[in-house]
């Protein structure tokens, strides 16, 4: 018999005992599939439509929720069953390796370990995907039979096809791993539980101790991006969660594929070396490989003691104090100890045998309490972190405050406006930056420990962001807590660098980025208007714009609202989509005369604020809802709408405590019928005002 | 031929074979005699290419064994606790042990099943523990191979039983010359089939020899002296393993050949001389007694 023979029917012998298995994935392949597509049929044909557009919508919507039901990476149900499928076919496949009396018999058959290896494992994939695929073209089928199937419907069938496989291999070559390097039914078990679970769950014990103890730090997406990038590969809950986002985010699907097949070749090569290295003998002993008693134990009982430790914090609910150390040290010492000793007793199967191997134990527990303890007390000065100045090549700063509240399009994928502020800037000339960072930096670690500090009351705190590109290659970033009052100097001489400016303010760098301006919407207050401009107006318009901008000081920005926006519409050259278009809203100022005298040529007047004949009533109402005013008597509106600043514009100034008193400005019925009303604020209170309510005058 | 060379293997701090060498000829029986805990299954398993030995070589017609698919066609193991597939039947093994023995002989295994009764289309689950012995050995007797390595596969076997499997193993022998290795804690099980016995200890061989090799080199003799016979110099010009008297009737194992310690004896004039059958549990306290090795506590 030739050796592909000998495969093939050591397959076909296998499957035989595996029957069962067959059976059971088919029964719930049979009710998930088929007969969950006439369920969703059923839906869409019991309706009485003749009318031939409304019938192909209803077609077309069959279809995108039948597509959607088989090609999206989000159906939870295909999930578990590729989860609980991948367990169920690496266990029965390798579970003879804890048999004493199965490893007799297979390993001393005239077969290759590869041999015995491989039919076990083609065997658990034909179990799930034979089912799988015969389920998915009955659906097919069904659809095709009442005329609910296309080209489409196929695409994204086969899609889904391809995306369970992965997430079973994936599973699956997980299952077999734990199996491999244990010798008991329970302890595998616990071992596909660690390796399935490991990794996210010590991502986020890393991510609580961090947000707990490091007050600096700043979760922006390429900061803490590298290191997940390499251990989703050890988990695949992390791998399902990467593949998820990768197809969501309109990622290269094929890329993913390709990822994924490299982790599986890898993955597969392993299992087959630990199977040819794991002795016979190791059936029915907890862990095959002697070697990864300790690291297991060690590697488990670490994250637990940190855990117990967290949770306990919690408990006593202060981050800060010596007593919150204490219990943290508590936790974390008596988590380790246990998951040490727990470990131990179930490699040996004996409880009195949890304190084999005490050195080590020892050594963990102190190791664990070591790192807990580096995080409270900052140990490796993360949050005082402050590099030389001669080590930095360039800094970015920004803060939240002052950065553009909305996305920005790169790449085909819209980010924050921070983010990209922060990923793009280069200040070459950092001077003002350092000593920015060098007044976070400091206050941060003056008030670390101290759980009484508290800001001033006339303070303005918000969130400042820093990144360092150090002359080594790497890049730190810090986020800090600070009174922006106290720097404000700075900030105004940042604000008129050029690189800040550009990097702030996406519309300044659209001709670097090749955008094509499509389309200009003027905003202020209610009104709208849409400009009609040739190419090479909406050109002109913003090129002068964006000198205003790059002009404008900084005290402008923070002292007065503005007193309209643009809504701009621009075609980037990355975009997926021909007709994709982004949207920015570019605020327009009183010191952009240019800009506002082109928008007035336009039809456009900025300067056109709404009359007192326009307004019916204003109510005026004060912060905390002390004060109701009504105002009717037209001299009065009009001295109301000399400080009324419109809603929308008036949150746009940065750094303001808010506004004491705002008023809903009724409008008198338009000549279409209309009564529209709006919130306005009060950037100063008139003087009858300050009467009717009993201000003293100053 | 199987050749082991100075093989050991331990399972953590225990020694289960250390240091044993064994050459297994073609076309004998050879038998494993030791206690439990001695090393035979462990030896075993290391023959049949499950445990890899931690030293030392094994070689089975001059390949090694250990993961060589081409070695192992060679020969059929049968474990002390033979592992049957789930809800499998007699019909089912055959088709699997066709797929994986080339030679394996599905007509001759039909006839068997029928001669010792054992139904074909009945699951393995339900049958003895003395019929699935049966079956092991029927299945490793149709495998075609030329070794059989039969760990303690005698045991829990009727006498009837018993004698049937060693008439086959004897034609077996016969027909194709297979050359069975017997495991078993019981001497009187391996008497009349084994050529050659090694016994094992603790890991180690204390004996191995061929079993004519040992009958002809010791002898029983019961004689009874005259009451002024000179026995004691007689006695002293022989190799006395074991003296037994009862009043004048002297019962002497002795190594040597038979003609010498004839002549020997009939020096002291006895009254009359009688070389006597020994048992092969006779032999074996025999030779092990100068060892000091008090094998009577062990051997049934």
């Amino acid at each position: 018999m030739t050796s592909k023979n000998l495969f093939f029917n050591l397959m076909k012998e296998d499957l035989k005992r595996r029957l069962w298995a067959i059976i059971l994935a088919s029964i719930v392949f049979f009710f998930f599939m088929p007969v969950a597509t006439i369920a969703i049929l059923q839906h869409y044909l019991n309706r009485d439509i003749t009318n031939i557009v409304l019938k192909e919508q209803l077609t077309e919507r069959a279809i995108e929720v039948i597509g959607g039901y088989f090609g999206n990476p989000v159906n939870i149900l295909f999930v578990f069953i590729a989860g609980v499928g991948a367990i169920i076919c690496g266990i029965s496949g390798y579970a003879f390796l804890h048999s004493k009396k199965q490893v007799d018999f297979y390993h001393s058959l005239p077969i290759k370990r590869e041999t015995i290896f491989f039919v076990h494992f083609i065997d658990g994939v034909l179990i799930y995907l034979m089912p799988y695929t015969a389920g998915l073209l009955l659906s097919l089928l069904l659809c095709l039979l009442f005329g609910m199937a296309s080209g489409e419907l196929l695409l994204m069938a086969l899609g889904g096809l391809l995306f369970f496989l992965m997430l079973f291999l994936s599973f699956y070559l997980f299952t077999i791993l734990a199996t491999l390097l244990t010798g008991k039914m329970i302890i595998t078990l616990f071992g596909i539980a660690v390796l399935f679970f490991y990794e996210p769950l010590l991502r986020i014990l890393i991510e609580t101790y961090q947000s707990a103890f490091l007050s600096t730090l700043y979760e922006g997406a390429a900061a803490s991006g590298n290191i997940s990038a390499l251990t989703r590969w050890f988990s695949p809950i992390s791998q399902y969660r990467w593949m998820l986002a990768e197809c969501k985010n309109g990622g290269n699907f094929w890329l993913v594929i390709l990822c994924f097949a490299i982790f599986a070749v890898i993955l597969l090569a392993a299992c087959v070396f630990l199977y040819k290295k794991r002795k016979s003998e190791k059936a029915g002993v907890a862990m095959a490989f002697a070697v990864s008693e300790p690291i297991i134990r060690v590697l488990i009982a670490i994250p637990v003691g940190l855990g117990f430790g967290m949770i306990f914090l919690m408990i006593q609910a202060t981050s800060q104090n010596t007593s919150a150390a204490l219990w943290l040290a508590f936790g974390t010492v008596v988590g380790a100890f246990l998951a040490h000793g727990i470990i131990e007793s179930l490699y040996q199967f004996d409880v009195k045998k949890c304190l084999s191997h005490k050195f080590q134990m020892i050594g963990t527990v102190a190791v664990t309490a070591a790192i807990a303890m580096s995080f409270f007390f900052d140990w490796f000065r993360f949050d005082s972190y402050l590099p030389q100045k001669e080590e930095i090549k360039t800094m970015a700063i920004n803060c939240y405050t002052l950065t553009e509240s909305q996305d920005y399009y790169e790449d085909g994928n819209y980010i924050s406006g921070m983010t990209y502020t922060i990923e793009h800037m280069a200040l070459e000339s950092f001077d003002v930056a350092y000593e920015m960072a060098k007044l976070c930096s400091t206050h941060t670690a003056e008030v670390r420990g101290d759980s009484d500090f508290s800001w001033p009351e006339d303070s303005y705190v918000t969130n400042i962001i820093v990144k360092y590109e150090l002359r080594n290659g790497k890049s730190v970033y810090r986020q800090y807590t600070y009174d922006i009052y106290e720097m404000m100097d700075l900030l105004a001489e940042l604000y008129r660098q050029e690189e800040y400016k550009k990097q702030n303010y996406q519309v300044l760098k659209f001709s670097e980025l090749g955008a094509v301006v499509t389309d200009i919407e003027c905003v202020k207050e209610m009104k709208k208007v849409h400009l009609t401009l040739s190419q090479a107006e909406r050109e002109e318009l913003i090129a002068v714009y964006q000198k205003e901008l790059m002009a404008m000081e900084f005290s402008e920005l923070v002292t007065k609202p503005p007193v309209g926006y643009m809504n701009v519409e621009a075609a980037m050259p990355d975009r997926k989509y021909s007709d994709e278009r982004c949207s920015y809203r570019v605020y327009l100022y009183p010191s952009m005369e240019k800009t506002l005298d082109f928008l007035g040529k336009h039809g456009f007047d900025v300067n056109k604020i709404a009359t007192a004949e326009e307004v019916e009533v204003i109510h005026i109402q004060s912060k905390y809802g002390e004060e109701d005013i009504e105002v009717t008597d037209p001299e009065e509106i009009a001295e109301c709408m000399k400080y009324l600043v419109y809603g929308e514009l008036a949150g746009v100034m940065p750094f303001q405590k808010g506004y004491s008193f705002s008023g809903v400005v009724v409008f008198r019925i338009d000549d279409y019928g209309n009564q529209w009303d709006g919130r306005y604020y009060f950037s100063e209170l008139p003087d009858f005002i300050k009467e009717r309510i009993g201000w003293a005058k100053e | 031929m199987i050749e082991a060379n100075n093989i050991s293997k331990s399972f953590q701090d225990i020694k289960a074979v250390d240091a044993v060498s064994v050459t297994i000829k073609e076309g004998s029986v050879f038998g494993m005699i030791g206690t439990n805990g001695a090393g035979k299954s462990t030896f075993l398993r290391m023959l049949a290419g499950v445990l890899k030995p931690d030293e030392g070589t094994i070689t089975l017609d001059e390949m090694p064994v250990y993961e060589n698919p081409q070695a192992k066609r060679k020969f059929f193991y049968i474990s002390d606790e033979q592992y049957f597939f789930p809800n499998t039947t007699p019909e089912e093994l055959l088709r699997y042990y066709s797929v994986v023995y080339p030679e394996f002989d599905d007509l001759r295994m039909k006839r068997l099943l029928s001669q010792f009764e054992l139904p074909e289309k009945r699951k393995v689950s339900t049958f003895s523990k003395g019929m699935k012995k049966q079956l092991s050995v029927i299945c490793g007797v149709c495998a075609g191979t030329k070794y059989l390595f039969c760990d303690e596969t005698f045991d829990g076997l009727d006498p009837v039983m018993r004698q049937a499997i060693k008439s086959i193993f004897a034609q077996e022998m016969e027909e194709r010359g297979m050359t069975p290795v017997i495991a078993s804690h019981n001497l009187r099980e391996l008497e009349d089939i084994c050529d050659h016995v090694g016994l094992l200890h603790r890991g180690g061989v204390l004996l191995s020899k061929d079993l004519e090799d040992m009958k002809l080199n010791i002898h029983k003799i019961q004689c009874a002296f005259h009451a002024d016979s000179n026995i004691e110099q007689v006695l002293q010009g022989i190799e006395v393993l074991q003296k037994d008297i009862r009043g004048s009737l002297y019962t002497i194992t002795a190594r040597g050949s038979e003609e010498d310690l004839k002549n020997q004896i009939q020096t002291a004039a006895p009254i009359f001389m009688e070389v006597l059958p020994l048992s092969l549990e006779e032999i074996f306290i025999s030779e092990t007694v100068v060892t000091g090795y008090d094998i009577k506590k062990f051997i049934l």
